[in-house]
């Protein structure tokens, strides 16, 4: 290995961040089918991590109830994130979580050079705050407009339209999680899949104004759940 | 500041020519992939010029590889043709101008020609060979430097001077770039003229993929005074000797993305020679 | 960073950040006393002194009018040794004419003619002061695609009609033919030609002379294109010589955008490139463009699909309705006024601007049009300036609408807007 001209070399941080509704319908099995999910992923994300060497994924996680405050609040490399489970009780303050989002991606303290970041959204209902001036706040950043947003909708009564504004991006859609084993598989790709998209150093250029910079796989199949599994 | 007499005189001695340096390498990624390059690097030197042109082609176009390797081609059949045609001139101002039009117009125009010709159709998709482009021309009286789209273009010389000739174009960022695949790219390629270094400059040229292997401009920026004393230091063949293995620890540990890279280097004048203009 | 001196006053202004290169200097964003500001610093090899002289002249005379990024101080650079000068920071809602060419900005069609009418109202007072341009590119000239209002930039390169330019430089696709042939000095009639060359940009998105002639030219030929620009130049869309046509593939612009202009636009540019390239006196005069603009502009039909259409008064006939260019489908016309001269349908968009009202001052508006709080269908005009107008009804009664306030666009309604009266029918 020659003695390199410069300073240290970097690899690029990817920041991914699971953003979950934690309010009082999502109490009782949803909530621990969710905490669940996340943990199950870990490894998966590890595995990504691994086979990119070139990324640095940080994960951080919001909780959003009747505010919206940090669960994981420290950007941590996957390789040591620990999953510390969610707990539910209260509204849906989904746009104050997209302020709080909207904080860090601001440069300070985003590096120049860092891949999009990944945004995932898992919620069952409707905001109960002011959704859209949180939107507003985060597409206001650049790095807000850049990241991959991706929303995951529990159950039935989850708005999709605002779901649908949250990514932005007329090819894809919020994904619709009726029972458990699709929820892991949502978030299993979430995590996953984009993930591995999301580590690839792929430059192109601008596709629309709402282009997403980064080429996504298609999300998994929706196949039958399993009975009295469904919400 | 000087009088217009002084530089008639400056102008009339002609400044020395570069030595260059260059190498492209798959990124790390790429190779772990087992995929194909996609920057492309092209070199010349005739008479009295030297070209260096490097290309980065988008990692999400199916013929990025070709669009790249066709870029850095056009541009080096361009400069030199234009480094040939527009010479002895008083006014650098003319060089600009005739860089500004008709230089960009007909190397993107025919870039699009060549895509075209390539894909046997005319209405081929710009979009699946799109790159970027970066280039410059040494010639006894000026430097014609070139950027569209993302990747750095560095002017250093000896005591730490370090400056980047082209502003950044705020339409790259995070893995968004121009390119010469979009409609009237011309517009988008910058081109920027002065005069031929007479002192000792370092001139570098790279894709973007080795800028995005540390963590700031800041940082990136350190490896000018290290090229400055190996350009130095070494013959230009040693140094290109040593870039590959250099490149592909910088892609490893860094972007793994790939990188075409280029040096063009002016010795400080000898003992004896008439002194550099001031600095 | 860099430190700029203001002259003389000794002033310091910090260069914070470089916004652009080019080849006659670099742009800075500068802090000047906690406000920020653009400082255009020449290269070392540009700073010539009669170039500073010139900047001292431009400083001198002020800007024509507010639509010009004037160069307000002259500043050093001691360390680098050379010399700039302070303006206005263009804000970020600019976009340049490069932008339009390349569709990465889509402005609407009135935005288009009020950035045109600004154009060349902006030349009108340049050449009002004596001044005229020795070298303009579409690189100077900046609009908002929302508005249409106008920035120039660049103004070091204007002089005194009739100055020594320091001989062409480069390839001389703005400057007028005779010109290129050496056998003229810039002038306000070469402005002229310039003028529309950058009009014939900024709608149709290309050069005039820019077709297959041009298209054949693939390299730096500097015969011929000064062949083309300067000796035989010929236009596009000549009517009698169909060899120039722009060549598809290549010329897309002009193609695409040509003929969706109503007939009086097509025909002036027509004669500023027929005529007009040969005959310096029988260039369109800026007037002449203004008048143009302001008629089309106040002629604009939006249909319900979206799409701008233009309205001529002259040709307009009240059976068989015009078509939508987009949709085909038949245009609604909304209620119009007529002030003087002036016909001008009062959509939605619609402006009525000093000019309108007699003062040919401003381009600021004087009345833009407003929904009635509780009545969605009815459509008012607002009063934007400092004085009460008054409205009288078809049956002769008389009301105010102060500023501020709004007159019912109904038929038969006359408003007196103090020097003029205008009269609204369906």
């Amino acid at each position: 290995m020659p003695k390199l001209p410069g300073g240290p070399l970097a690899t690029r941080p990817l920041h991914f961040f699971f953003i979950a509704d934690c309010s009082s319908s999502m109490t009782g099995d949803k909530i621990q089918s969710l905490n669940q999910a996340i943990r199950e992923s870990i490894p998966h994300m590890r595995e990504v991590a691994r086979g990119n060497p070139n990324a640095e994924v940080l994960v951080r996680s919001v909780a959003f109830a009747n505010g919206a405050q940090w669960h994981h609040s420290q950007a941590t490399n996957v390789e040591q994130f620990e999953w510390t489970d969610l707990s539910a009780g209260g509204m849906t303050a989904m746009g104050r979580a997209l302020t709080l989002v909207a904080d860090v991606l601001k440069t300070p303290p985003m590096p120049e050079r860092a891949l999009p970041p990944v945004l995932v959204l898992v919620t069952d209902g409707a905001p109960t705050d002011d959704f859209d001036s949180g939107l507003r706040t985060l597409m206001a950043e650049p790095w807000g407009k850049k990241a991959v947003r991706l929303a995951i909708a529990i159950g039935e009564d989850a708005q999709l339209d605002v779901l649908q504004r949250f990514i932005g991006h007329p090819e894809l859609q919020p994904l619709q999680a009726s029972n458990a084993d699709q929820l892991v598989k949502y978030i299993r790709w979430a995590s996953t899949a984009v993930l591995q998209a999301a580590s690839a150093p792929a430059s192109q250029t601008q596709a629309s104004p709402q282009g997403v910079n980064v080429p996504l796989p298609p999300p998994p199949p929706t196949s039958p759940g399993g009975a009295g599994d469904v919400w | 500041m000087s009088g217009d007499l002084d530089r008639s005189n400056e102008a009339a001695r002609p400044a020395p020519l570069p030595t260059l340096a260059k190498a492209c390498v798959r990124g790390a990624k790429h190779v772990r992939d087992n995929r194909p390059g996609q920057d492309a690097i092209a070199s010349a030197a005739a008479d009295d010029l030297v070209a260096l042109a490097v290309a980065d082609g988008h990692g999400t176009s199916a013929r990025a590889d070709v669009g790249a390797s066709l870029a850095v081609q056009v541009a080096i059949e361009h400069l030199l043709r234009f480094g040939r045609e527009v010479r002895d001139v008083a006014e650098l101002r003319r060089v600009q101008a005739y860089a500004s039009h008709p230089l960009r117009l007909h190397l993107v125009r025919d870039w699009i020609d060549r895509v075209r010709q390539h894909a046997n159709d005319d209405a081929i998709d710009l979009q699946i060979y799109g790159s970027t482009l970066l280039f410059a021309l040494a010639t006894p009286s000026y430097l014609l430097l070139g950027q569209l789209g993302d990747g750095d273009i560095l002017l250093a010389r000896a005591g730490g001077d370090l400056v980047r000739p082209i502003a950044a174009d705020p339409a790259n960022f995070a893995e968004e770039t121009s390119s010469l695949c979009q409609p009237e790219a011309w517009t988008k390629l910058q081109v920027r003229v002065q005069p031929a270094p007479r002192a000792e400059t370092l001139l570098l040229l790279s894709t973007d993929g080795y800028g995005k292997s540390y963590a700031s401009d800041a940082v990136f920026e350190q490896i000018a005074p290290d090229y400055l004393e190996m350009m130095r230091a070494d013959q230009p063949a040693d140094v290109e000797r040593q870039l590959p293995e250099i490149l592909d620890a910088v892609s490893a540990g860094g972007s793994g993305d790939d990188i075409a890279f280029g040096i063009l280097y002016w010795a400080a004048p000898k003992e004896g020679e008439a002194p550099c203009a001031s600095s | 960073m860099r430190e700029f001196v203001t002259v003389p006053a000794g002033d310091r202004i910090a260069g914070r950040k470089l916004l652009g290169s080019g080849g006659q200097g670099e742009v800075w964003l500068g802090q000047a006393g906690g406000r920020d500001v653009a400082v255009k610093v020449y290269h070392q090899h540009t700073a010539t002194t009669a170039q500073r002289a010139c900047i001292e002249r431009v400083i001198d005379k002020g800007p024509p009018a507010s639509c010009f990024l004037w160069p307000l101080t002259l500043v050093e650079d001691r360390a680098a040794g050379t010399y700039g000068y302070v303006m206005e920071l263009r804000a970020q809602r600019f976009r340049s004419l490069e932008d339009f060419m390349a569709r990465r900005i889509v402005p609407t069609f009135r935005a288009l003619m009020t950035a045109a009418w600004q154009l060349a109202d902006g030349f009108l007072r340049l050449h009002s002061l004596g001044l005229c341009y020795r070298d303009i590119s579409f690189a100077n000239v900046f609009f908002d695609p929302v508005d249409g209002d106008v920035r120039i930039c660049d103004n070091d390169n204007v002089d005194v009609t009739g100055t020594t330019s320091g001989g062409i430089l480069g390839t001389p696709r703005f400057m007028a033919p005779e010109v290129v042939r050496r056998e003229a000095l810039p002038s306000a009639e070469t402005d002229r030609f310039s003028l529309a060359v950058l009009l014939f940009h900024m709608l149709m998105g290309g050069h005039p002379l820019d077709g297959e002639r041009e298209a054949r030219i693939r390299c730096l030929d500097i015969p011929a294109l000064e062949k083309l620009y300067g000796f035989e130049p010929l236009y596009i869309f000549d009517p009698r010589d169909a060899s120039n046509r722009p060549r598809k593939g290549v010329h897309d612009n002009p193609l695409a955008f040509h003929p969706l202009y109503p007939l009086a636009v097509r025909e002036h540019f027509e004669r500023s490139f027929t005529e007009g390239l040969h005959y310096p006196t029988k260039r369109v005069r800026e007037s002449e463009w203004r008048k143009l603009f302001a008629r089309v502009v106040d002629g604009i039909v939006p249909c319900a699909c979206g799409a701008e259409n233009f309205y001529d008064p002259d040709t307009y006939t009240s059976q068989g309705a015009d078509a939508c260019w987009a949709c085909k489908r038949a245009l609604s016309l909304p209620p119009r006024m007529r002030v003087d001269d002036h016909v001008i349908v009062l959509s939605r968009d619609a402006k009525l601007r000093g000019h309108h009202l007699g003062s040919s001052d401003d381009a600021a508006p004087v009345a833009d049009i407003s929904q009635h709080p509780t009545n969605p269908g009815q459509l008012g005009l607002r009063n934007l300036t400092a004085t009460a107008w008054t409205l009288t009804r078809p049956d002769g009664t008389v009301v105010d609408v102060p500023p501020g306030r709004s007159a019912a666009i109904a038929s038969g309604n006359k408003i007196n807007f103090g020097t003029v009266t205008g009269e609204i029918r369906e």
